[in-house]
Formats: structure tokens, sequence, C-alpha cells
């Protein structure tokens, strides 16, 4: 009787150590299948939290198909955390802004003052003066992946969403964000008066930040298309810049105005980086903005007053 | 300072935090101002209706009317620690991927080392780490004929850390120290004297002095100069506990029922900026400590909680098997998520006694298997409990799991 209840015993043990370590109901319950948007909402962050932003971004899509209109605050807080899920799904987040930013910055700046595979036939956007290290702008990034139709679709969507949560536009295609002084100042407020916390807006910001960097950068690399060759300059006097040549003068005219407008974006971004230091009150969040706001002047430097010269 | 130098230095933060924290005292931080007891986690957790001196002050007060003890246990003075099994990781992470990118510079990293290292810190910080133990100073449980009696003096701490994504893929560390001082007061009474055959009743009464600091941040906000806090705060709260002994059922062994309210609040925590832990801050920021009292207000207040459970215990096996337990609880703590399933608050435990002197025990808690075993000496309690507990809604959705030690001296 004894020995039949030792082996039990070993059996009960040796079977308690064949489960250790699991969950034994798991699999009787599958995430993602309320129809309750905050229970969606909290299942996203925990998919989120374990590195499976697609799944995160099914039950966002899910939830914010599921609340109604009239709860504004939950509206919201979905919207801005899927446009940090679908960014995290191409992997486009500060790093790549911190990247993008040091090449602007001239961190990748190299070569012998000749265009990389150009000729030297050129019309630039710079004195021939000046003194000019060549770089390629896509070095030290994955411009495959960055500028890939898809990573394409998620900048839009996560950009549309962040537009949608500050201008509170939810019926339009294209809602607008405000980057402007007062604008951004009122839209924060407004949103701090749903009920958003810093938190949650500062998330929302740098999201914007990021994509809209990012989209900044893909246009300018895409502008000049493969005729653009891309320079750290130094002049005479004054600050380092960033300026272009191309083959001819045509391109570069097209160029221009296009580059113009997407340096602009940077300057948004920049600007939002900012808010969201001073939202968060610290200092030290100040300085990716500082950063950013460098690669802004580099690039704003080099189109400022500027036209292409032949040389 | 780059982000990267702010990420390292954050990182390396923490992990000082950790390793300099394994000299404290600790449990699990949160809202409850609890000693928890590795039997009561070896057995899943399911402890309400198994009456032991183990169990009678912090899980069921009516236990103490049914202390099957021939003098009062005493505990001079003890010791408890519990880790989270991630803790090891985080070391291995911080001396063999961390500290050796650190001493190369991070900023010569290569995108693809960076991202790696990137990745590699939310890998690390997804699963929160704890490192929690209790110092437990003079305590006892007795009882005389229909009443119970018991109380102690206990303090505890916690060290809590996890990485969240504070948008754009930046890291928030979300890190929370906790330490209680507690002091504890018992009583239980059979109601079979007022015609109430085989009910028993009792309540505890703790009250807490807590101070905790905590700091939620991005990393990149996480300033050179930023100071953290001690938020000071007091409670007062009452456990109510009712056990019945069924003693109609024609086998042999007791069936007991149980019912437990705990952490009913008379006095909830009003957080108060306390003291500095660490002042870098040249001017004190009252905008800053504001909003750490805020959250410490949001988070740490005491809700309570409800379990009611079952138990069936049998003198013995035979053989050397003695006193031979299985229970479970329904455990529905106050701050519960929605469409949580039922399961996810049962706890089932089983414990049996060799001789006496060790107790083996299993069992499932929210699903989690738990293992666990002690030893009784007639001067020191030795016990250890291995069990995991859902940090999500869903059975098996975010584990987290923990080993706890726990060494009593005293009388027993």
């Amino acid at each position: 009787m004894v020995r039949f209840e030792t082996q039990a015993f070993v059996m009960l043990v040796m079977l308690a150590v064949l489960i250790a370590g699991c969950n034994v109901y798991e699999g009787l319950y599958e995430e993602g299948e309320s129809d309750n948007p905050e229970v969606l909402y909290d299942d996203a962050r925990i998919a989120l939290q374990q590195d499976r932003p697609a799944e995160a971004v099914e039950h966002l899509r899910k939830a914010l198909a599921f609340t109604p209109d009239s709860d504004v605050l939950l509206r919201k807080q979905i919207q801005i955390k899927l446009a940090s899920a679908v960014l995290q799904v191409q992997e486009i987040n500060a790093l790549s802004l911190t990247r993008i930013v040091d090449t602007f910055n001239g961190a990748s700046a190299g070569g012998d003052g000749v265009a990389l595979g150009k000729s030297h036939s050129q019309t630039c956007l710079f004195p021939q003066s000046h003194a000019r290290l060549g770089f390629d702008p896509t070095e030290d990034i994955d411009f495959d992946r960055l500028g890939s139709p898809a990573s394409q679709q998620v900048l839009d969507e996560s950009l549309a969403l962040i537009a949608r949560v500050f201008s509170g536009d939810e019926t339009s295609a294209n809602p607008t964000f405000r980057c402007d002084d007062p604008g951004l100042d009122e839209d924060i407020a407004a949103l701090q008066a749903q009920g958003l916390s810093n938190e949650e807006i500062a998330e929302a910001l740098i999201d914007f930040a990021v994509a809209h960097s990012t989209v900044a950068y893909i246009d300018i690399v895409n502008a000049g298309g493969d005729d653009a060759s891309f320079f750290y300059v130094t002049p005479p006097a004054g600050d380092d810049y960033i300026g272009l040549c191309f083959s001819n003068e045509q391109t570069c005219n097209s160029t221009v105005a296009q580059t113009t407008a997407n340096v602009n974006s940077l300057d948004c971004s920049t600007r939002v980086l900012e808010k969201r230091a001073t939202l968060l009150s610290s200092t030290a969040a100040h300085e990716l903005a500082t950063l950013a706001r460098e690669g802004y002047q580099n690039m704003n430097t080099g189109l400022e007053d500027t036209t292409c010269i032949v040389y | 300072m780059t982000f990267y130098v702010r990420l390292r230095r954050a990182l390396f933060g923490v992990v000082l935090l950790l390793v300099t924290a394994s000299a404290a005292t600790a449990q699990v931080p949160g809202t409850r101002t609890f000693v928890p007891s590795p039997q009561a986690l070896g057995m899943g957790d399911a402890a309400a209706a198994y009456p032991t001196a183990r169990t009678a002050l912090f899980y069921n007060p009516a236990h103490l009317t049914r202390l099957k003890v021939t003098r009062a246990p005493v505990t001079m003075l003890g010791f408890s620690a519990s880790l989270s099994n991630n803790l090891s990781e985080q070391l291995d992470f911080y001396n063999n991927r961390l500290q050796p990118a650190i001493e190369a510079g991070i900023d010569n990293l290569d995108e693809e080392a960076t991202q790696a290292l990137y990745d590699d810190v939310f890998k690390m910080g997804r699963a929160p780490t704890v490192l929690s133990g209790e110092l437990l100073l003079p305590s006892f449980v007795m009882n005389r004929g229909s009443y119970g009696f018991g109380g102690g003096l206990f303090a505890h701490t916690a060290w809590t850390y996890n990485v969240e994504d504070a948008g754009a893929g930046v890291p928030a560390v979300d890190f929370t120290s906790l330490a209680d001082f507690m002091a504890v007061a018992s009583f239980g009474t059979d109601f079979s004297r007022f015609g109430f055959k085989s009910l028993s009743a009792g309540v505890t009464t703790k009250y807490a002095q807590r101070f905790l600091t905590l700091k939620v941040k991005p990393v990149d906000a996480i300033d050179e100069d930023e100071s953290f806090y001690v938020l000071g705060a007091s409670a007062a709260v009452a456990d109510v506990g009712l056990l019945y002994e069924a003693n109609f059922l024609p086998v042999p062994g007791k069936l007991y029922l149980g019912v437990v309210w705990s952490d009913m609040a008379f006095k909830d925590f009003d957080y108060k900026f306390t003291a500095y832990w660490e002042q870098r801050e040249e001017v004190q920021d009252d905008d800053a400590i504001a909003a750490e009292v805020a959250l410490a207000q949001e988070r740490y207040q005491i809700n309570s909680s409800f379990r009611a459970g079952v138990s069936y215990v049998l003198p013995g096996l035979g053989g050397a098997f003695k006193e031979t337990a299985i229970a479970l609880d329904y455990v529905r703590h106050g701050v519960t998520l929605p469409d949580q399933p039922l399961l996810s608050h049962l706890s089932l435990g089983f414990q049996t006694t060799l001789g006496n002197v060790f107790a083996v025990r299993a069992g499932l808690n929210q699903g989690y298997t738990t293992a666990g075993a002690g030893i009784q000496l007639p001067f020191a309690r030795l016990d250890y409990a291995f069990f995991g507990s859902e940090q999500g809604r869903l059975p098996g959705q975010s584990a987290s799991w923990h080993h706890r030690l726990q060494l009593s001296l005293g009388s027993f």
C-alpha cells in the first residue's frame, strides 16, 4: 500500500515537472475575440509589449470599428496606439529619425569632393568656390525598406491617424495637422481637455515627427532621382550646409521647389519634437529636437535664396 | 547627449538599481498591504479555506480558530525573498550585451548592431522584472478555546521595472520601488456557542506606512538632473473572513468552506512628498513632484479583493504521508480587467506533509503551474515556491514566473 502511494506520488511529481512553466488553459481563449473596444485596446497593448505589432494592428482596427463616435477619448487613444503599431510593423522608429538626422548633419560625409558616380559638368545649388564632400544619403539607412510601397502606406496611415487625433476631423480622408503657432498649442490644449494624458499626446507627437520626417527624407532623396548628388558644403564663412548637384539645369530647377517643401516638413517635425519635450517637462527630450533642428537648418541653408548654378 | 547614450544610461541605471536591490527585502508591489505565504503560492495561491498557521494573518483570519497547534507558533525573525525568473536574463543581458557595447562605444555601433541592441532592450523589458521580499519581525498566532489571536510586525519592499513603447519605438521606463511597514492584529472566534455550529469568523486589521518611489518616463525624457522622490503615505485596512467546517460528510477528513473580503480600507493612502531618494535638481521641482504624486494616487491605492474557497483535508494518506489537503479558490481582485474568463480567477492547490516535517506542494494559479516545498523544525521553517501569474487578461497571455524563498526563525 505504501509502495503504491509512493509510486503515485512520484508520478504526480513527474507530471508536475512535465507541465511546469506553462499555462494549462492556454489555447482555450483567443486574444482579440472580444467586441469590447477597451478589451481589444488592452489586448493590443499586450501584443505590442510582446513584439507582435501586426496582431496589435488587427486588434486596434477592430477596436476602432467598435468604438462609437461619441467616445472621443477612447477613439483618440486607439488611434494613437494604432499609429505607433503600424510604424512598428515596418520597424520605423526613433532610430530611423536619428539616422536621417545624422545623415543631414553630415555624419556620413566623406569622399573626395567629387559627385559620387556623376559627371563633373554639374548644376549645383551652391557656388563652386565652396568646399564640398560628397555623401550618399542612403548609406546608413535601409532605404530599400524605408522607401518601399509598404512603408509609404504605413507612413501615410500613421500621419492620417495622428492628424485625425489632433484635428478632431473624423470624416475627411486627408485631415490637416496644424504645425503652426498657435495652432499646435491649441490642438494640444484641446486634447488635454478631452482627457488625454501628456504621455499619450507625447506618443502621438513623436509618432508624427518620425513619420513626417521619414516621408520628407524619402521625398528629398527621390526628388532628383538618380540625377541628384548630395554634398556636405563648407562655405568660406558661415555654417556648413547640405548642397545638391544635378547633371542639368532643368532637373535642378524642377527639384528645388519640391525639395523646399520637404525641407519645410522637416521644420514641422522639429517643432513637433520641441512641443513633445515641453509637454514632458524635459530638457533632455529637447536634445532630439535640437538634433533634428540642426538637420533641418543644414538642409534649409542649402536651399535658402539659392538658384541652380551651372559650372 | 545622443539618443543612444541616453538609452545606455537609462538601462545602466535600471540594472544598477536591480543589482543593488538584491540586499533589500521586498514583495511584488501593488496596492495590497500584504505578506504572501510561500505555502499558499506553492499551492497555486489557494488558501481561503485551508486553515493553517501560515495563512491565518494575511489570507483568512477565521483560520485562527482552527489551528492544529499544541503551542503558539512564534516567529522571532524571518526573511523572504522573491524574484522573477527573468532577472538572471536581465543580468546576462547587461554583462554580455550591454556592457561590451558600452565599452566599445554605442555610438560606434553600425546600423544592424544598434537595431539589434535596441530590439533587445525591448525584449528584456517586456516582462516585468520583480525583486521583492519581506522582513518578518516578531509575530505569533494562537488559539484558546473558541478564540484565536494573532499579530506581528512586518516590512516589505519591492522593486519592479519594465519597458514600454512611448511612441515611435522610444522605450519608456516604468520603475517602482515600494516599502511598506506594517503592524497587524487578528482576532477570530468560533460561533458554535452562538448556535452557528462549525462556523468561525475573523478579522485582521493592518496599519501600513508606505514609502514609494516611481519613475515612468520615456528614456529620452529622463534628465541628467532627474531627481528621485520618496512619497510617503499611511493606510489602515481590514480583512474579514468566514470559515465553515462541514462535518456531515460520510468520508474521512474534513471539508472547509471559506470566504474572505480583503483590504477594506477605512483610511486610504494619501501620498505626499516626503524626501529625496536622490536629489539632483538644484531647485525643488514642484511640478514634477505633483505629477508623481498624482501618478501614485492613481496607481497605488488600496483596492479590496474577494476570495471564496473550498478545501478537503485528510489527516493522513497512510505511511509517511500525513496531513494532505486539496484546495480551490475563486479570487477576484479589486482591479479586474473586463471580459476576464472564470478560469483566470481560479486557484487550485495540493499539499501533503511527510512525517510532519516536510511539505510538498503543487498547484495551478490562473492555469500556471506552481510547486513548492517546506521544512519545519522546532526552531526554524524554510519554504520555497515557484509560481506563475497572469499579467494579461487571458490565461497564458502574459506570464510572469517567480521564485520565492522564506526562512523563519522562532518557535514552531
